[in-house]
């Protein structure tokens, strides 16, 4: 029994091990794809602060920037959510194991 | 759409896999004068590229074909282009490696703009030198 036991739990931090280098694969990722949007943003922001400081400034071409850094702030909004629901998952799967 | 340059125009070859990223790439460099011929992926790149002077701001990390092997590719074929990695971070071994091969610099994302704008400006006159030379 005792062997048994001990096949057991060897087992089970085996799984946990995978597990938490899958999940730490997943918020890599993920993180990677965070980043996009935030490279998106800081770029359109930065040159349209150019295009704005300077005398004959296209306001379409900075209105056009606006709202490409309201959608990529959205989609990076999404990718936050994604993350939370994984850690969410994580946690759910701690618990369980108590 | 993609751009293609002229006879004797400096370009700003852009590769990246992101649409996001590589519109306000295009939006970034044109709103201080600079001509970007913006591409999907290296293949996308390679399949319209000849040889032409300029400098190419280049993503490490794409589906397909990686930054890391064009730029094995271009230096195989003794392109001269000067190579500007915008890297992920987590990606400094692989940005290592392309200094190793040669690459221009590199640049962390997200970055400032006048860093990438000055590195593209520099990279114009290596090239510049390197054709006169």
């Amino acid at each position: 029994v005792q062997v048994e036991t001990a096949q057991l739990e060897s087992r089970r931090v085996r799984s946990d091990r995978v597990e938490h280098v899958r999940m730490g694969e997943m918020v890599t990722d993920i993180l990677h794809e965070l980043n996009q949007p935030l490279v998106a943003i800081a770029n359109y922001a930065q040159a349209s602060a150019r295009l704005l400081a300077t005398d004959s400034a296209d306001l379409t071409d900075v209105r056009a920037a606006l709202e490409q850094i309201s959608a990529q702030a959205i989609r990076a909004g999404r990718i936050v959510r994604r993350l939370r629901t994984l850690s969410h998952h994580r946690m759910v799967l701690t618990d369980g194991e108590q | 759409v993609t751009a293609h340059p002229g006879n004797n125009q400096r370009w700003c070859y852009v590769v990246d896999d992101d649409a996001a990223v590589r519109d306000s790439l295009r939006f970034l460099l044109k709103s201080v004068g600079l001509p970007i011929s913006p591409h999907v992926s290296a293949q996308e790149f390679l399949a319209v590229y000849a040889g032409e002077p300029g400098c190419l701001v280049l993503d490490i990390c794409m589906p397909g074909m990686s930054g890391l092997e064009l730029q094995q590719r271009l230096n195989f074929e003794s392109a001269l282009i000067p190579v500007v990695f915008i890297t992920g971070h987590g990606d400094v071994p692989m940005a290592v490696e392309a200094m190793r091969h040669g690459a221009f610099d590199f640049l962390e994302k997200p970055f400032h703009d006048q860093d990438l704008i000055d590195r593209v400006r520099r990279a114009f006159e290596k090239m510049r030198g390197a054709a006169a030379g």
